[in-house]
């Protein structure tokens, strides 16, 4: 399945660190059969133009690299974000000692499965810059520090000159991502950065937004780190309310 | 089809289907009469999944969101009321910017302040209800008497003790009757509410812990008036309609909370649970999408008939016009539909001012609770968005001799974090896109400013919304209204619904007494604040149509409120017929076969939320519907 992905686009020349410009294509980048670096790299870069879909939601592999993508940028384990399976699979088991096989790896079989509607949200709506953050997921797959090094290339001011269009791009989606992992509801990527643009001079503007599902509204983090639940979704029983909740980590 | 019931003359007519009209439906029902129901909106749904389901996808979770008709049309834009056929109120359309404007808000208001609250047109009425279940205190039917203020009740409480008793017991109640012995509220000896209290929550605790840890001093409580040293204020458990065990087939509460606008598993109560016992019965028959327009008055003064208009869609137009002739009729059609049907029957110039209305009473003395919200974070986790929305409330400061001088003031307390003010999108949106409109996301000093220090991914987001989401809090002050006969529902002489009938004009304003309840409560939750160690994150708008300022110990204070939903007076009960509008058996004193149901026949409107009270007096309605106008 993973892989099949159109052959159009060639890559920035700084997007892969070690690969020479031109030679590695989204194809290459997606599928794993470039080489990639295990080292965080901030500031990488694709420059395509939007309107091209070239993840595949249908990929095993392509999911893989999503929910981890999603778990770096959430603060939520992999495996809470698609329950029922999901692992890590290395060429040389016992798993998931590095180099990871992404071919090899399972998203999981969750019933539920928000994170396909989420994935294809974000491929509908801005397949450039998905594409993007599923690279940096490639990139630093089998990094120690995959997390901190997701997040450190998206964490970045507005003001900062050193990013490109397509930095900020990401960053945007990356911010579009978590709240749909957080809230179940989609906030244009363009919207959030409209948002801090026009609020310093109209504090009252209300922010545009959508819920994806109702499913993605009952699966919905935000208050799940708050030791709590969705309001209207409580899997609890009578009476819970009088004493503290259990400790975070049996709801993150 | 419309034929058919109009061929009948039926036993008793109903126009509504809420908590009055189920009610009084179904007690009719069990006595072998002949009911008919006209319900505006829609009929009862097989069960509750699509209102679920329009819940979770609403952009706007307002208590209105699960019920019809739509809200939003095409690019989210609020649907015109001018083309839907029940149209209805909606918070979404009480906003700073649209609240005067027909185009997007069904009620025209003429102001010079907002009517904050909102209502449903749907089988069911108001099921969005939190299901609190408070009985009047004994003054609150005699502030004329005790403290010189407004009018007295034709009843009194003793009267009602034994039809809140039957309330009770039909809407399921969970409470402690030791716990509800205050201000004067008693209870028949040996008398038990259904089910146990439901258990204070977390931040129930916290806030009583905190308030109470010392015994409170005359120079802190002195302000309350209540005529008494006041060294304990008791956070004490609200009785609701929620099952804390199984009972009468609907399972125990698990604290989804979301009572308003809809609780996922019916533990709640609501009026479609009755509706459907009415129609078991076989002798109640429902009618649904039929809005009734022009109640007839024939010889002696007698109501002969109702006549309604049909629509299949939401936004279409009528369909079929009808009429239903009966012995009886009972308009339970809510405070603000029932005297705008009593104001459009003009009965070609016989009843110019309207059916039941020869007092000029009809539509006056409009109240709700104007319910003063307030946020503060905590220095400890408390743990809210867990439990129903509300468990626990202050009730000992509603009564005393204060009410000679200000209004009295009920405060709850929320389960639900600052779910009111957009949370949990609000802070979650800060902290992942660094903003900061819930003031959560900048030190004190730049608390107002629109743009946040942090936007933040990864275990650093999961701590800071946990460390923000767990201590956050909020209380509310419903406030007692004064029964203005200025407050007002009239008839729109410029703008009419998708049927072509004029919408509900509302004049609303805040009397200065009310607005003295005002004061004493933010001295209380000043009180309240400070005890408990809150950082006050309580703000209001510029631009808030609510707002008003007063000068509070030396500091210019703004306020505001929001509707509580208790939406009560306008078609006023009492003994005189010169100054109200029905008897104490919720009878019109201008015709003897009209019965005006629910809380717009509440004289006062105190400070408990009005459904207990208005479904203990619609069970002592049907009963002497039964006893006088069919005896046999």
């Amino acid at each position: 399945m993973g892989g099949s992905l159109p052959n159009k686009h060639p890559i920035a020349p700084n997007a892969i660190e070690d690969e020479p410009a031109g030679v590695v294509t989204r194809r290459t980048v997606l599928t794993g059969a470039a080489a990639v670096t295990a080292a965080a790299s901030v500031g990488t870069a694709l420059d395509t133009p939007a309107g091209a879909q070239s993840v595949d939601v249908n990929s095993q592999e392509h999911m893989v690299l999503f929910v981890l993508l999603s778990s770096a940028l959430t603060g939520i384990p992999p495996e809470k974000l698609a329950p029922g399976g999901f692992k890590l699979q290395s060429p040389n088991p016992p798993a998931p000692t590095p180099p990871i096989d992404l071919s090899k790896s399972i998203p999981g079989f969750d019933p539920v499965d928000v994170k396909r509607e989420y994935l294809t949200r974000a491929n509908e709506k801005c397949p450039a810059a998905l594409e993007y953050l599923l690279q940096l997921v490639r990139k630093n797959l089998n990094a120690s520090n995959r997390d901190e090094a997701i997040i450190a290339a998206l964490q970045f001011d507005d003001d900062d000159k050193t990013k490109r269009p397509a930095d900020v791009d990401a960053q945007y989606l990356a911010r579009s991502i978590v709240l749909m992992w957080y809230l179940g509801a989609w906030y244009e990527p363009a919207e959030l950065k409209a948002l801090r643009k026009d609020l310093p001079t109209d504090p009252t503007r209300v922010p545009k937004f959508e819920v994806v599902s109702p499913k993605a509204y009952t699966q919905a983090w935000a208050l799940r780190v708050a030791q709590a639940h969705p309001m209207g979704f409580s899997e609890m029983q009578f009476g819970y309310w009088t004493r503290p909740p259990n400790p975070r980590t049996d709801f993150i | 089809m419309a034929g058919e019931i109009d061929k009948i003359l039926w036993d008793v007519a109903i126009v509504g289907s809420g908590f009055a009209g189920a009610l009084i439906a179904n007690e009719l029902g069990k006595g072998r009469r002949r009911v008919i129901i006209l319900e505006a909106g829609e009929g009862i749904p097989p069960n509750i999944n699509k209102y679920m389901s329009r819940f979770y996808s609403a952009i706007a979770k307002v208590p209105e969101s699960p019920y019809t008709p739509e809200i939003f049309g095409r690019e989210r834009k609020l649907i015109d009321p001018a083309i839907v056929a029940a149209g209805r109120p909606t918070v979404v359309s009480l906003g700073a910017k649209n609240w005067r404007n027909p185009k997007e808000a069904y009620l025209i208001q003429t102001g010079p302040r907002p009517f904050g609250s909102t209502y449903d047109r749907v089988a069911g009425g108001t099921s969005h209800w939190l299901g609190t279940c408070l009985r009047f205190a004994p003054n609150d039917f005699k502030m004329k008497s005790q403290y010189g203020q407004f009018v007295d009740w034709p009843i009194e409480y003793k009267d009602l003790n034994v039809w809140y008793e039957e309330a009770e017991k039909e809407l399921g109640v969970s409470a402690d009757v030791d716990e509800q012995r205050y201000c004067d509220i008693e209870f028949s000896p040996g008398y038990n509410y259904q089910m146990p209290k439901i258990p204070n929550s977390t931040t129930d605790q916290y806030v009583n812990e905190s308030l109470n840890r010392d015994p409170l001093t005359e120079v802190e409580t002195g302000f309350l008036g209540m005529g008494k040293p006041v060294t304990k204020i008791p956070v004490r458990g609200v009785p609701a309609a929620r099952n804390s065990a199984p009972y009468r087939n609907r399972r125990a509460c698990a604290g989804n909370t979301n009572c308003i606008p809809i609780c996922p598993i019916q533990a709640k109560y609501d009026p479609t649970i009755t509706l459907n016992d009415a129609r078991n019965t076989g002798s109640v028959t429902f009618k649904e999408r039929s809005v009734a327009y022009d109640i007839v008055v024939g010889a002696n003064d007698l109501v002969t008939e109702i006549k309604y208009k049909r629509y299949e869609t939401e936004t279409g137009k009528e369909t079929e016009r009808g009429s239903i002739k009966a012995k009886v009729f009972v308009i339970a059609a809510n405070t603000i539909e029932t005297p705008r049907l009593l104001l459009m029957s003009t009965n070609g110039g016989r009843t110019p001012r309207g059916v039941a209305n020869s007092s000029d009473m009809v539509g006056r003395c409009l109240m709700d609770h104007p319910y003063y919200v307030v946020w503060g974070l905590s220095p400890k986790k408390i743990y809210p968005y867990r439990g129903p929305l509300i468990t626990s409330g202050i009730g000992d400061l509603c009564d005393g001799p204060f009410r000679r001088e200000r209004a009295a003031f009920r405060v709850d307390i929320g389960n639900e974090g600052w779910n009111l003010s957009g949370d949990p999108n609000v802070t979650t949106l800060d902290f992942v896109n660094g903003l900061n409109k819930s003031g959560l996301n900048a030190p004190p000093e730049r608390r107002h400013t629109p743009l946040g220090d942090e936007a933040l991914f990864g275990k650093q987001l999961v701590d800071k919304l946990n460390e923000k989401f767990t201590r956050q809090f909020r209380c509310g002050f419903l406030i007692e209204q004064t029964p203005d006969r200025d407050n007002r529902v009239t008839l729109s002489s410029q703008f009419r619904d998708g049927l072509g009938l004029p919408r509900p004009q509302i004049s609303y304003n805040l009397s200065d007494y009310t607005r003295r309840g005002f004061v004493a409560a933010h001295r209380m939750k000043k009180l309240l604040f400070r005890k408990m160690g809150l950082d006050d994150f309580t703000k209001v708008a510029d631009d808030d149509p609510t707002r008003f300022d007063e000068e509070i110990d030396g500091e210019l204070v703004r306020l505001n409120y929001i509707g509580a939903g208790h939406i009560m007076g306008t078609c006023r009960m009492g003994d005189d017929p010169k100054q109200s509008v029905v008897d104490k058996f919720q009878r019109s004193h201008d015709h003897k076969n009209l019965y005006l149901v629910g809380s717009s026949t509440f004289p006062t409107g105190a400070t408990a939320n009005p459904t207990l009270t208005l479904a203990a007096l619609s069970l002592q309605t049907a009963r002497h519907i039964l006893d006088t106008d069919f005896r046999r």
